[in-house]
This record gives C-alpha cells, sequence and structure tokens, in this order.
C-alpha cells in the first residue's frame, strides 16, 4: 500500500495543504476522528454477539470468538478505509482496488482465524487439499463469517460516508439526507439486533403456548447498541446543527460542544436509568388483567343492587305484611358473581402480589407507550387531521357522533317524561325549589364552562393572540376570528356560550357543557394548525406579525 | 427520528407477543428519550425569556448600544440557543445578529452589539427569533418571536448659517417685536379643540351647543407663527440627484424648525404628503405651529419617518392652500420643494396678497452663487443644494 496519492489536478496540492491547515493533527483530533469509527465498531460488534449466540445455539461447541471479533475490526476497518481512501485518492478505481484488495485481506484473516482450534498437521493436511477440492477453501463457515465482515465492512463504509455528508452538504448525494440514512441504519440495525437476540433466547417449540413462561434477563449487548447509537446520534445532530451555523454565520459558544456531550451523556443515563428500573415481568396477561377489572367492577355493581334491593324489600315488607315474617333474602337477590384473581404461572404462593405487580406493569407499559404516541400525535396536528381524513375513520365518527346524539335524545326524552309518571310530585318539587346539591352540581357546571373558555384563551395566548385585560370577550372574538377562519361558527358559539354562561343566570346544563367542549375542541384544532404552520422553518422566518388589537 | 414512535409501537407488540423481557427495556429506553426529550424542550421553551433594551431616539452619527439578554428562569439546563436578530442594513452590517450559546439553570446571558445611525430614517430592529431543541432531533425545535422595536433617526439639523438661510427673523419681515400675536377681545370664531390648547380659550357654549371641544379664535394683531410646507413628491425631486435633494429638503426643513422654536422662541408647525413606514401608505402630516421642545421633536419625528411619496393625495399647491386656511392671518410660510414653476409662484403671490408671509426654498443647483439668494418681485427665494455650497452662502 506504498501508492503515492493521485493528483487529478492542480487543485488538489491546495485542497490538502488547506485541510492540513484547517485541521491540524493533534492528539485531541486523532481521538476524535478515532471516535466514530470505534463507537461502529463496538455496535457492529453488538450484533455480532447476537450471531454468536444465536449460532452457539446451535452448534454449543463451536467456537465463536472470532466471529465475534471479525466484524469489529471489518468495521472499523470499513470506516478507516473509507476516510483514507477518500482523502488520499481521487480516482474511483484506485479506492476500489483498494477496497477488494482489503476485502480479500479479510477473506485469508477470517480462513486463518477459522484454524485457531486445530493443529498444526491438522492445518496442513487442509492447505494440502485445497488445490484438489476447491470447496475445502472457501468452506460455510468462512464464507459465513466472511458475509457478516463483509456486512459489517459496507455499513460501516457507508455511515462514514454519511457522517462526512452531514458535516459536508457538498459531498451529500441522493434524495434522502445523510441525517435521516444514519437514523434508519441505526434502527435498522437496532431492529436485526433485536430480532437475533430474541431468536436466541426463545423456545420455538413453545411460541404459540398462551401460558409458555417469559424470557427473562437483560441482554445488555442490545442495550449498548441503543445508548451508543443514541450518543452518536447525537453528535451527528450537533454536527448538522454546526455546519448551519457555520453558512448562516452563527456565533458559536466556544463551550458548546463539550457541553452537548456532556448533556448528551447525562441524558442517556437518566433514560437508560428508566429503563432499567421500570418493570419488564409479568405474571398475568393484558387480558386476564382487564378480565380481572370487569368481574371486579360488575362484582361491585352487583353488591351495590343487591343492598339496595334487600333495604327495599325490607321497607315494602313493613307496609304490606305487618307481622309476616320477612322472606329470606338469598331468594330475592341475583346470583353473586365471585371474583377470583386470574392465576399467574409462577407465582403460585402470593398470587394476589403477582397480580398487584402485573397490574403495575402494564399501566407503566401501555402508559408509556400510550403517553409517547400521545404526545408525538400532539405534536402533528397534521397526522390526526390525516388520520381523520380515512375514510374508515369517518364512518366510525359518524357511529359515535350518531351513539351519542341517540343518548342524548334518550336522556332529554327521559327528563321530559319523568315529570308524568307517579314520582313527578318530586320533579315539581325540585323544580320549585333547588336543592344545594343541584345549585352546587349547577355552578360546577357553569365552571366547568368558564375553564373551557379560560383554557382556549390560554391555549391562543400561546399562539401569540393575548387578550388584553380591557377587551371584552366579543372584541376579543372580533380580533382573534380573522385568524381562524376554519373555526369560524366555533369561535362563536363558543364565545356566545361564555358569556350567556358568565353573565347570566340562565341554568346551565350537561349538554351545554358538551356542546361547548366540542366548540372548544375545533377552536384548538384550529389554533393547533397555526402552530404547525408556524413550526416550519420557512414560515418562522417570515411569520407575520400577529397583532391583536381590539 | 421521526420512525421512533413506529419501532417502539411494534417493539411494544412483539415484547408483548413473545414475552421478552428485554424488549420492555428498549421500549421503556426508546420512549424515555422521546418523553424526556419532548419534556426538556418544552419546558426549557416556557422557561426562555428575552428582553431587548436600547434607546429608540438618535441624531445622525450617533451609535446606539444594544442589549440582548437571554434568561433562562428554569431548573434545567438549556443546552442549545439560537438568537436571530434581524437589523436594518442602515444601521448595522451585516444586517443580523447571530449567536449560538447554551444556558445553564438559572443563567442569562446578555448580547451586546452597536447600531450607528448615520442616515435619517425609521427603522426596525428584530423581529428576534429564539430556537431551541433537544440534543438528538426526536423532538421539532420551538421558536420563540419577540414583536420588532423601532429606532428613529432624527434629520440632520444644521444651523441656518450652513444652509444659507437668513438667522434673525423667520425668514418674512416683522414689522416689530409686538408681545401681542392674538386680541383676545376681538372673537374670531371656534375651531376644534386641539392638544395643548390652553382651557381658558374653550368656548364652552359653543362646545355644549356642537358636542365637542372647541376653543375660541381671536383676530391676531399680527402672528408670529410659521408654517413649514414641504413638498416631498418624488416628482418634485426628479434628477440624477433625486436622493440627495429630498434629504437635503429635509434637513432644510428639520433645520429651520430648530432654529425658529429653539433660536427664536417663536411657534413653528409643519405640512408635508409623505409615505409614514408606520402605516405604510401616504400620509397627510400636519402639525399646527406649537413652540415647546417637544413639539420639536414631534416635528422631527415626522421628518425622520417621512418618505418620498411618488402619488401624494393632493397635488401640492392644494394642499399648500388647505393648509393655509386654518393659519391665522400674519403667519409666515416657507415652502421647501424642488421645483419652481409659474403655478407655485402664482399660488405664494397668491397666499402673500392674503396676507402671509412667504418664503421659497428652492433644493435645487443655483445657476451662479449671486443667484442663491434673490428675491422675486417681493418674494424672498432661496436656493440650497449641498451642505458644505452652502457654507458660503451667507
Amino acid at each position: 500500500m506504498n501508492q503515492k496519492p493521485l493528483r487529478v489536478h492542480e487543485a488538489d496540492d491546495y485542497l490538502e495543504t488547506g485541510n492540513a491547515a484547517k485541521h491540524p493533527t493533534t492528539s485531541v483530533s486523532r481521538a476524535r476522528s478515532a471516535f466514530p469509527p470505534l463507537v461502529v465498531g463496538l455496535m457492529v460488534g453488538c450484533i455480532a454477539l447476537a450471531i454468536t449466540e444465536l449460532l452457539r445455539r446451535v452448534a454449543p461447541d463451536w467456537n465463536g470468538t472470532y466471529f465475534l471479533l471479525v466484524p469489529i475490526v471489518a468495521a472499523f476497518a470499513g470506516h478507516t478505509t473509507y476516510r483514507v481512501t477518500h482523502e488520499r485518492y481521487r480516482s474511483g478505481s484506485d479506492r476500489l482496488r483498494l477496497q477488494i484488495i482489503e476485502l480479500a485481506v479479510i477473506f485469508l484473516v477470517l480462513k486463518a482465524a477459522s484454524y485457531l482450534d486445530n493443529t498444526l498437521p491438522e492445518v496442513w493436511n487442509d492447505i494440502r487439499r485445497w488445490p484438489e477440492d476447491i470447496a475445502t477453501f472457501f468452506d460455510l463457515e468462512t464464507i459465513a463469517a466472511f458475509a457478516l465482515a463483509c456486512a459489517a465492512w459496507f455499513s460501516a463504509a457507508r455511515t462514514a460516508r454519511d457522517l462526512e455528508a452531514v458535516a459536508d452538504p457538498m459531498l451529500y448525494k441522493g434524495e434522502t439526507g445523510p441525517m435521516e440514512r444514519l437514523n434508519r441504519r441505526f434502527l435498522a440495525g437496532g431492529l436485526i439486533l433485536l430480532f437475533i437476540s430474541g431468536l436466541a433466547r426463545i423456545e420455538f417449540a413453545t411460541l404459540l403456548e398462551a401460558d409458555r413462561s417469559a424470557i427473562h434477563g437483560l441482554a445488555l449487548n442490545v442495550l449498548v447498541y441503543f445508548v451508543l447509537g443514541l450518543l452518536v446520534l447525537g453528535q451527528v445532530r450537533l454536527t448538522w446543527h454546526s455546519r448551519l451555523w457555520e453558512q448562516q454565520k452563527y456565533k458559536v459558544s466556544g463551550a458548546l460542544n463539550k457541553a452537548w456531550l456532556k448533556y448528551t451523556l447525562l441524558f442517556l443515563l437518566i433514560a437508560l436509568a428508566i429503563a432499567v428500573v421500570l418493570p419488564t415481568q409479568y405474571a398475568v396477561g393484558l387480558f386476564d388483567i382487564a378480565g380481572f377489572v370487569v368481574s371486579a367492577v360488575a362484582y361491585i355493581a352487583v353488591f351495590v343492587f343487591t343492598v339496595i334491593v334487600a333495604v327495599l324489600q325490607w321497607l315494602f315488607s313493613l307496609f304490606f305484611k305487618p307481622g309476616a315474617e320477612t322472606e329470606p333474602l338469598p331468594e330475592m337477590l341475583p346470583p353473586s358473581i365471585t371474583v377470583e384473581p386470574p392465576q399467574p404461572a409462577n407465582s403460585v404462593h402470593l398470587p394476589w402480589l403477582a397480580l398487584a405487580r402485573s397490574i403495575l406493569f402494564w399501566i407503566v407499559a401501555l402508559g408509556a407507550v400510550g403517553y409517547v404516541v400521545y404526545s408525538y400525535l400532539k405534536d402533528r396536528p397534521e397526522l390526526v387531521r390525516a388520520f381523520k381524513a380515512f375514510k374508515v375513520t369517518q364512518i366510525a365518527q359518524k357511529w359515535w357522533r350518531a351513539l351519542r346524539t341517540w343518548w342524548r335524545d334518550a336522556r332529554r326524552t327521559l327528563r321530559a317524561t319523568l315529570p308524568t309518571l307517579s314520582l313527578n310530585f318530586l320533579r315539581r318539587k325540585e323544580r320549585r325549589q333547588e336543592t344545594r346539591a343541584i345549585r352546587r352540581k349547577h355552578a360546577a357546571l357553569r365552571e366547568q364552562m368558564l375553564d373551557v373558555y379560560l383554557e382556549t384563551l390560554d391555549r391562543a395566548r400561546e399562539e401569540g393572540f393575548p387578550r388584553r385585560d380591557a377587551q371584552t370577550p366579543y372584541e376579543y372574538h372580533h380580533a382573534l376570528d380573522p385568524h381562524l377562519p376554519e373555526a369560524h361558527t366555533e369561535l362563536s358559539a363558543l364565545t356566545e356560550a361564555f358569556v350567556e354562561a358568565r353573565y347570566s343566570a340562565h341554568p346551565v346544563d350537561a349538554d351545554d357543557v358538551a356542546h361547548l367542549h366540542v366548540n372548544a375542541r375545533r377552536v384548538h384544532a384550529a389554533l393547533d394548525k397555526l402552530h404547525a404552520e408556524s413550526l416550519q422553518p420557512s414560515v418562522v422566518s417570515h411569520q407575520q406579525k400577529r397583532k391583536v388589537d381590539g | 427520528m421521526q420512525n421512533l414512535i413506529g419501532i417502539v409501537l411494534v417493539l411494544f407488540l412483539l415484547a408483548v407477543f413473545l414475552r421478552i423481557d428485554f424488549y420492555f427495556s428498549i421500549v421503556y429506553l426508546l420512549a424515555a428519550v422521546y418523553l424526556l426529550a419532548r419534556v426538556w424542550t418544552q419546558t426549557s421553551w416556557r422557561q426562555l425569556a428575552v428582553q431587548r433594551r436600547l434607546v429608540n431616539r438618535a441624531f445622525p452619527d450617533e451609535t446606539i448600544p444594544v442589549e440582548l439578554i437571554v434568561r433562562n428562569s428554569g431548573r434545567l439546563p438549556i443546552p442549545w440557543i439560537e438568537v436571530e436578530d434581524s437589523l436594518p442594513v442602515e444601521l448595522i452590517s451585516p444586517p443580523f445578529y447571530r449567536e449560538v450559546i447554551m444556558l445553564g439553570a438559572k443563567q442569562e446571558h446578555r448580547f451586546a452589539y452597536t447600531l450607528s445611525c448615520y442616515k435619517r430614517g425609521y427603522y426596525v430592529i428584530g423581529p428576534l427569533f429564539i430556537q431551541t431543541g433537544d440534543l438528538l432531533g426526536v423532538t421539532r425545535p420551538l421558536t420563540i418571536r419577540q414583536e420588532p422595536e423601532y429606532v428613529i433617526v432624527y434629520p440632520r439639523v444644521l444651523p441656518l448659517e450652513k444652509l444659507g438661510l437668513p438667522t434673525h427673523s423667520p425668514l418674512a419681515v416683522l414689522p416689530a417685536p409686538a408681545p401681542l400675536f392674538e386680541d383676545p377681545t376681538r372673537l374670531m370664531g371656534v375651531r376644534p379643540y386641539q392638544i395643548g390648547d390652553s382651557p381658558r380659550r374653550i368656548h364652552w357654549t359653543s362646545t355644549a351647543k356642537a358636542g365637542e371641544l372647541l376653543v375660541k379664535r381671536y383676530q391676531p394683531a399680527i402672528a408670529r407663527e410659521t408654517l413649514i410646507c414641504l413638498d416631498f413628491a418624488q416628482d418634485s425631486y426628479a434628477g440624477r440627484r433625486f436622493y440627495d435633494a429630498s434629504e437635503l429638503a429635509v434637513v432644510a426643513a428639520a433645520s429651520l424648525a430648530n432654529h425658529i422654536i429653539i433660536r427664536e422662541g417663536l411657534a413653528v408647525g409643519l405640512a408635508t404628503q409623505a409615505v409614514d413606514p408606520l402605516e405604510n401608505s401616504v400620509t397627510a402630516f400636519s402639525l399646527p405651529p406649537r413652540r415647546e421642545r417637544a413639539h420639536l421633536m414631534n416635528i422631527l419625528e415626522v421628518l425622520a419617518r417621512a418618505q418620498t411619496t411618488p402619488a401624494p393625495a393632493l397635488p401640492f399647491l392644494d394642499f399648500l392652500r388647505k393648509e393655509t386656511t386654518r393659519l391665522s392671518w400674519g403667519a409666515t410660510v416657507i415652502v421647501v420643494t424642488g421645483v419652481e414653476s409659474d403655478p407655485l409662484y402664482e399660488m405664494l403671490a397668491y397666499l402673500r396678497g392674503a396676507g402671509f408671509a412667504v418664503a421659497l426654498i428652492l433644493v435645487m443647483p443655483p445657476a451662479s452663487a449671486d443667484a442663491q439668494r434673490q428675491t422675486i418681485g417681493t418674494l424672498p427665494v432661496y436656493r440650497v443644494w449641498r451642505e458644505a455650497h452652502l457654507e458660503t452662502l451667507i
């Protein structure tokens, strides 16, 4: 490899001199340039470890140490070679020649490594058989190891290319940006790693059995892969920002690089601690838990009903059968429901404790995933709108609305019919004089309406439409309305409802609150859309002055 | 990292189906990364406050130090904050201030830069954008927008000697230093109340009848008030040196106003039609004559903001006629324009005949040094063209 760099044109000298001047070779810069290949090598090593574990499961006596080490070395070499060849060689054919030679060397090293368990005569005998039977040279084990090494080598080289492209947009090629490619590669590698690690641990024979036991234990290599990957992505993000800041002539604080690394490490450490601390084991499945909760609720309802019936029965027995003995209660009562906790597979002695742990687990797991999805959708109202545009969603929404309308109508009918029933004297009395509880309930509904309106004001203020102290609700409405043409009707209805609730003595019922909630949600959706538009970089820089004037 | 949510969901379902514990750990790790990043970014964004400190009035050749204060009032550090302030190119180059900083908990950072005011005008400082986000690019960056502020650079005010204009009187000949300008015994009529009018002048009977505040107008013995009428139509300053000529007209008007109020202690007003950057439309400025210093600053502010207009609402001569109808008899009218014409002279002769003292300042090159000051009939005409050139005029 003593080939001198090929000079394509005179600018090469200038470029090299310029690069050398720009990046003086110091111990710090050497360490920084060695950091990415080292991390990429370690990440590939995590995948290689999973593959080795899987293969050892098939062949427990196989010595796969070299199988683990070779991809790490190949990844390191691939990353370094890419950088070296691109710095020193301008010609594509030179680079290709060097890469072929390097892969050939890797193959030979692998072949040599496959003989580590053999004695020297065995190796010699095998070598003598190569000319007669070429298949002994290209044996399956070596080919498999070589394929793994090649995959590591190429992915590391591609990663090196994308890392350079992030720092220098002139190197960017293709439709997908280098940042996106790196993200995808990291996640794809993570999924492959998870898949292989899962395969290495799972019992295929019991895969479809409902009561099979869980696979416990922490896969350290998987965690290390993800943490290292996130660390690299953090640094890539910094590089990307730095390049943009440099282009746009930002003055950048000198301490930013160190602080970025420090905060990324701290951030990942906290995330890792959370991941390790949160429960991962459960004894009772989600459907069993749900069934238990439903049966518990049913049990409570039946119990309450039983108590009420028993009391009524006792009262009626006093009026209609004076002196007669009371019928035994159990005959009148509905059949009781027994709630037995679902039996966990491994915790026979402490079923309730296992149940509590399982409930905790499901609350945490579902809460975490649910909140992630909720946050994601909240930040991207355009996705929610797109989801609502689906035919199936629209049909579901239509059904839901129809159900709610039916329920509302049913309540109205019931409310209208009730006074004509035998208990109507109670109703009349109720109308004549509201009890304190009902007054409190109405006041609570009124409070709710005010809260919903104030919440909308807060949301609008966040979007740059604050209400001035002197503005009346109608003035504020006139100021805000031009900015939310999509929610014109809802905003008017919201304002009207608020004014009525706040400044009149008209009674407020739950329907009014429900209507107000619907209108407020639509106004919020319009504000969300405005927020999403304002977050677009091109829009942000040309944001119009939002001025709410009375 | 848009795919992160999809990965979390798929992984969670796989973990539930396969019952592999460490899958849950990875789900938690990715979920924690997303949620922590989101919470951190949003909390930081809420706790960020920004303030711009500057003096928003300046005279030419002065500098305005600007201080930006970015404050993190929260307990969490903010790893990166992009600060971008848009600035007018007339005041600073490059026309922006951009810096990236990090802020620890309860920390603040102060930026300072200086605006150099060379040219009169009304300048918008900002808007100021502050952007922050997470370290991994998991969530979208959030932006704070600080509303723009404004800086007014007054027009250059020169001593009249430099402009080659007389310094001892407001251009017109006064018979004597008369202490009585209005005769309160001779009521001429009423006019609407204007800010600055003495409450003693309010005509309460008419006010009650008309439903608006009206003040008395007395017959003047002789008025010692001056109205500067500035022609700011683009056509009036056509030519290769359009910009210099129109600016010189403003300097002349500002210098006259300053001289009359400060040196002579007399009232001066201003009337012009110009584009007002505040309204972004042609505006007719009409400041009635007053003698207070605050009024001078009002005149200077209007002159600072005024931009030449290609299409004034009224032709200048009509505007001049309209503005002079409100003046008291004997007042002085100074017309500053860049073009001379027969209708202009006819209008000035008419005003003179109507009892006003009239002077004309033409911003145009004189044919010769002697032609800088001349009298056409009884009308004093002054030609000004260049500040340096004007010094030799006296």
